[in-house]
């Protein structure tokens, strides 16, 4: 929104004071301003008023013509023109040789055979319209020679306030409201408002008006006749150029100019198209042609103006091509009124059209200002065209009236929320400026709230806190830190957990760590050939090809993996999201943190790269839980995982995820010769285990002694349990040396450390116990190998 | 709020990290109450809007959000912190300055801005020439979010405040297009090693 | 006899500076200084002289012993570090300036970030709490007092559809 300090001005005496810095204190404290602020009319200098004494045509052209003008300087100046508006007795604005425009400065300039001293500008040239069809035309009474800037309000600063930031301050649209902040600001006190007394007609008729429906907050009309003129004072009209609207007419202008003066929108019926004025909903929708000649669905929730049964206008957005102002309209019903806001901001979004009046509407305006609007209407139209008249009574009725709101706190409370030092006096003077009537008696502050504020604004003891801090300003304020009690901060088992893991991944195996979308994506999923499982899906996802969440991290990943085969021949990455798992039995989502991780290469077969992975997670198990990991063959449930090598993964007895090679189908697609595998794992559950505690063992000062034996055996699982079972306190440790596959099959060579801590065993002793585990193998038909 | 990912059950994917705000207050406000113990809690997370994304929107991301809750958190209280918060975030001396700004969770709120790291405050093409670059929401917790964290607001004030993390990456590393981050691209993505 | 010692400590001179190898050295050792060698035959040579003569040509030999022995060890450290140094020498330079394989992972641009943000407020004495992301309407908007009606409404609206449509 454009606002003008002139009209500010004219509801705040600003003189003596830095404009600009009090626009850059109102952007602080209320609203904020673009960093752009216009100076308007600075680039303009030397126009005077000058009267066109003769016209003649120009030999050669049929466009330009030779004036000989009188600018008051006591002779008259010659001046080429190509305006087709010129003639004999206008008066013009008129640039002298010196005046300058812009960049240019008036010069004495030929023009087609003849010299031109001086320009006779149209108003676009000023600046002041868009008007360039001709010369400006001056109609006001002034001696030529009047400098230009001295006539009309043409020298302005016009600075704007992001709209945004006035979404919840409806006083604010509109300069009164504004030079109300700069009163508060500047200190100083603001002028009431000039407005016409409407008791002086209370003995004309009533406007036959009705509300019918609660969604009108107020409706105030009254009816005038007789306006004969059609052209706005030039100060209204450049008021309203600066200030980003165009002229019209005079009716046009002027609720143009309430509007942007209090910040109440307003609208003008042909009187005979409302003769009985009812604002009301239809029970079914309808078809309605709006002023701009567009025909519009309008349903049952829009609240429209009518005439008994006929609409007319919808309420607070726009017209109707019938009621508009015609040529022979001579009566003017005067709408001003209040809608509900929310009511008004979903019908914009169902007809898809937005006005600044409806803009207005939305944001819950002050039903107190429909009154005052008219009178100041009426006002300034009389002052215009004293020969209007009010053939009506005012006619009001105020359906909804919001609650008074009254605030009342102590000083305490104050002081403990600001945090500094602001006397009481300082605290009443503000919220008075403010229009807030504040009475202290002792400590205590009753505070009434005034109608502009109270609509959604000011409503808790909190918001005058606001009030008062930001007239106060916070560059001023005295900060200082908040002293609190120490206490240790207690990290959160999951999040150390969590770091740990990335730190490990990251640093020790050099794996990269990703981010991805919570959804499934049904296109990339189905180009690796994975299915989307069916899961919980989003209501409103911008496109069909996201919309159902995803239940595992792993498909991602691979397209991932997929998008980055040409970044190395081998590498890693790592994700720890989010993933729902459907919904439980409270029919809330059944959400899981998991850590992905998907090896890639090139250059490792299948098994070295499984027994990587494998490993890495042992490590992830061993230094942070100190414990160690199961595996368990499992059964493939979906498309990417491998029919035959795909294990669960167990810390203990717990679950915690699994660990699998990607279907061949999913590979090739991924990478025809790449090896690649995956693992997943519920960080909760891991996060759960329980860290079991390194124990100190005292190294033995005596010789171990390494025993090597050779087994047939597909899997070490029932060899390791074999020596488990045997619970022999002297094996210090035992490691798979090597594997071997031959025509015998697959043999595994294990070591055994025996160790005991107060002597060198014999030879006798440990090979009493390697005999018994043989024996134990033998009777599993696991035997050595020959 | 009509840019909310809506699920089937009527849950949401939460907008903004504020949605923990509530279980926070819930799990420490006896402590607060019996013990003095002050409420200081950060909640990093990822959000979620349902916007179109081009090199300046993501429709997932991460922010930082901040409350502290005790007997007598001021504003003078907030600005100090906010102030010293950010130095050290951004390892240089920071000026800040508040603006009103409106956020239903809080009252007052503002809109937090820091002098431009590029010119210090002087104005330059990064600033808009304003010297001041937006960074942060943040204001009084709003009495009716602290009861509806069963405290009582006539007995505790607190602050809190929002950071955008994905925004602060970008403008920590220099990062021009906000898909990079959620791209999976190891070409962009490798180059982030521990830089404390 | 003098003269015997002589010849033979000038042959022994000469041969040990041909030497080049531990093995030929340790022949010479035995030739001279072994059971049977030169020097300790001369000690046996000895039977036919005079007490005096005994006395002399003993000490003489047993000098020459002494600095056959000391010439041969003296020799033995030569041969040892000639072999050392050649060890040494034959080892190639080893390149460094060559670039070195850095081979590293990498944490995610937000997981820097938020750690330098966690570490700031840790040490101002602030937890860190994680949380979900799907959340109910209460959580993410009626708890922080934005009124949600219009929400609601959508959602039960776009629920039912979904419903009916299945």
């Amino acid at each position: 929104m454009f606002l003008s300090m002139n009209w500010i001005s004219d509801f705040v005496d600003l003189t003596g004071l830095d404009k600009m810095e009090l626009i850059r204190r109102f952007s602080l404290s209320t609203a904020e301003v673009e960093n752009d602020i216009f100076h308007k009319g600075s680039d303009i200098s030397g126009i005077v008023v000058a009267e066109i004494k003769e016209v003649a045509d120009h030999p050669e052209s049929k466009k330009l013509h030779l004036l000989k003008v009188d600018a008051g300087d006591g002779q008259l100046t010659d001046v080429v023109c190509g305006a087709p508006n010129v003639r004999v007795g206008m008066k013009t604005a008129f640039a002298k040789v010196g005046a300058k425009i812009g960049e240019i400065e008036i010069a004495p300039r030929p023009l087609a055979g003849f010299t031109s001293y001086g320009m006779c500008c149209s108003e676009k040239e000023i600046g002041i319209s868009d008007d360039h069809a001709g010369i400006m035309e001056i109609l006001d009474d002034a001696p030529c020679g009047t400098d230009i800037k001295e006539l009309y309000e043409i020298d302005d600063i016009i600075f704007e306030v992001d709209n945004k930031s006035l979404t919840n301050r409806p006083d604010l649209w509109g300069h009164y409201g504004i030079a109300r902040e700069f009163a508060a600001l500047a200190g100083r006190e603001l002028k009431p408002l000039d407005c016409a007394d409407l008791a002086k007609y209370n003995s004309l008729p009533k406007v036959d008006m009705k509300i019918e429906d609660n969604l009108c907050q107020r409706y105030s009309c009254i009816q005038v006749e007789n306006i004969t003129k059609n052209v706005s004072p030039v100060n209204m009209r450049i008021r309203l150029f600066y200030c980003g609207m165009r002229g019209i007419n005079l009716l046009a202008d002027l609720t143009n100019y309430l509007m942007l003066e209090m910040g109440q929108p307003m609208h003008a019926f042909d009187s005979r198209k409302v003769e009985k004025l009812r604002i009301k909903r239809f029970d079914a929708p309808f078809m309605f042609t709006t002023l701009d000649a567009v025909e519009r669905s309008i349903d049952e929730n829009t609240l429209m103006i009518c005439n008994d049964n006929t609409p007319v206008a919808i309420a607070g957005i726009m017209g109707g091509l019938d009621s508009e102002i015609v040529e022979d309209t001579t009566t003017l019903t005067l709408e001003s009124a209040t809608f509900d806001a929310v009511s008004i901001r979903k019908s914009t979004v169902r007809l898809a059209h937005r006005t600044d009046a409806s803009m207005r509407y939305e944001k819950c305006l002050d039903p107190e200002m429909t009154v005052p609007a008219i009178a100041r209407f009426i006002k300034i139209l009389t002052d215009i065209d004293s020969d209007v008249k009010v053939v009506s009574s005012l006619t009001d009725e105020y359906a909804v009236k919001y609650d008074t709101v009254n605030l009342a706190f102590d000083k305490k409370f104050v002081d403990r929320y600001t945090g500094i030092e602001i006397s009481n006096d300082t605290i009443v003077k503000t919220l008075k400026s403010l229009g807030f009537d504040a009475e202290l008696s002792g400590d205590e502050f009753s505070v009434t709230v005034p109608s502009w504020r109270a609509t959604k604004d000011v409503t808790i003891k909190a918001d005058i806190i606001e009030e008062i801090t930001r007239i106060y300003g916070y560059d001023n304020f005295d900060i200082h830190t908040a002293k609190a009690p120490l206490y240790p901060v207690r990290a959160d088992l999951e999040k150390t957990v969590e770091d740990k893991v990335k730190d490990i991944l990251v640093k020790r195996y050099s794996l990269h760590e990703l981010h991805s979308y919570v959804w499934a994506y049904y296109d990339e999923y189905k180009a690796l050939g994975i299915n989307v499982e069916e899961n919980i899906k989003l209501v409103n996802a911008t496109n069909p090809n996201i919309e159902t969440i995803r239940k595992s991290i792993v498909p991602t990943q691979l397209c991932q993996v997929k998008y980055n085969t040409g970044y190395a021949t081998d590498f890693g990455v790592f994700e720890i999201g989010r993933v729902v798992n459907g919904l439980n039995d409270n029919n809330l989502c059944d959400e899981h943190k998991m850590l992905a991780v998907t090896l890639f290469s090139k250059t490792k077969t299948v098994e070295e790269l499984y027994f990587d992975l494998a490993n890495m997670l042992a490590v992830l198990a061993d230094d942070i839980k100190h414990n160690e990991l199961t595996f368990e063959k499992t059964e493939a449930t979906h498309s990417y995982q491998h029919l035959k090598n795909l294990n669960k993964i167990f810390c203990g007895e717990k679950l915690i995820g699994e660990i699998g090679v990607v279907h061949p189908l999913v590979s090739k697609k991924i990478d025809k010769k790449a090896s690649i595998v995956y693992a997943e794992i519920d960080m909760a559950d891991f996060a759960e285990i329980e860290n079991a505690s390194i124990v100190y063992s005292e190294p033995s000062r005596y010789p171990e002694m390494d025993i090597d034996i050779s087994f047939v055996s597909d899997m070490y699982a029932p060899i390791g349990n074999a020596i488990k079972a045997e619970e022999c306190p002297l094996i210090k440790n035992v490691s798979v040396v090597d594997t071997y596959t031959d025509e015998a099959g697959k043999s595994i060579t294990v070591r055994i450390t025996f160790s005991h801590p107060e002597r060198t065993l014999t030879k006798e002793e440990t090979m009493a116990v390697v005999d018994s585990i043989v024996e134990r193998l033998e009777k599993s038909g696991i035997s050595m190998k020959k | 709020m009509q840019d909310t990912y809506y699920l089937e059950n009527g849950q949401l994917l939460k907008s903004q990290t504020s949605a923990a705000q509530n279980a926070i207050y819930k799990k420490y406000k006896d402590a607060l109450v019996n013990d003095g113990v002050p409420i200081k809690a950060i909640f990093p997370g990822r959000c979620f809007r349902n916007e179109a994304t081009d090199a300046c929107h993501e429709n997932t991301f991460f922010q930082m959000e901040g409350v502290m809750v005790d007997k007598n958190i001021s504003i003078s209280n907030l600005i100090f912190f906010m102030k010293t918060m950010l130095s050290e975030v951004f390892q240089k001396d920071i000026k800040v300055r508040l603006r009103p700004g409106f956020f239903p969770f809080v009252e007052p709120g503002f809109e937090l801005d820091i002098s431009c790291l590029i010119c210090g405050g002087e104005g330059c093409p990064s600033c808009k020439h304003s010297g001041w670059l937006e960074l942060c929401p943040c204001g009084m917790i709003h009495p009716e979010v602290l009861k509806a964290g069963g405290i009582d607001p006539e007995e505790y004030t607190g602050f809190a405040f929002g950071l955008g993390l994905t925004r602060l990456a970008m403008m920590k590393y220099g990062v021009k297009d906000i898909r990079d981050l959620n791209s999976g691209s190891l070409r962009s993505l490798s180059q982030f090693t521990d830089d404390e | 006899m003098a003269e015997q010692t002589l010849k033979l400590k000038q042959e022994l001179i000469q041969k040990l500076e041909a030497v080049s190898e531990a093995m030929q050295l340790e022949q010479i050792r035995v030739e001279y200084l072994g059971k049977n060698g030169l020097i300790t035959g001369l000690l046996k040579g000895m039977k036919d002289l005079s007490i005096e003569e005994k006395k002399t040509f003993g000490q003489e030999v047993n000098e020459l012993k002494n600095e056959a022995a000391d010439m041969i060890a003296k020799k033995g450290e030569e041969l040892k570090n000639a072999e050392i140094l050649k060890e040494i020498n034959s080892m190639p330079e080893f390149d460094l300036s060559m670039p070195a394989k850095l081979d590293r992972g990498s944490y995610h641009p937000i997981t820097l970030v938020q750690r330098q943000c966690e570490k700031i407020f840790k040490s101002m004495g602030f937890t860190v709490e994680d949380y979900s992301e799907v959340v109910s309407d209460y959580e993410c908007f009626e708890s922080l007092n934005i009124p949600n009606i219009t929400l609601h409404a959508i959602c039960r609206i776009l629920i039912i559809w979904k419903t009916v449509s299945f």
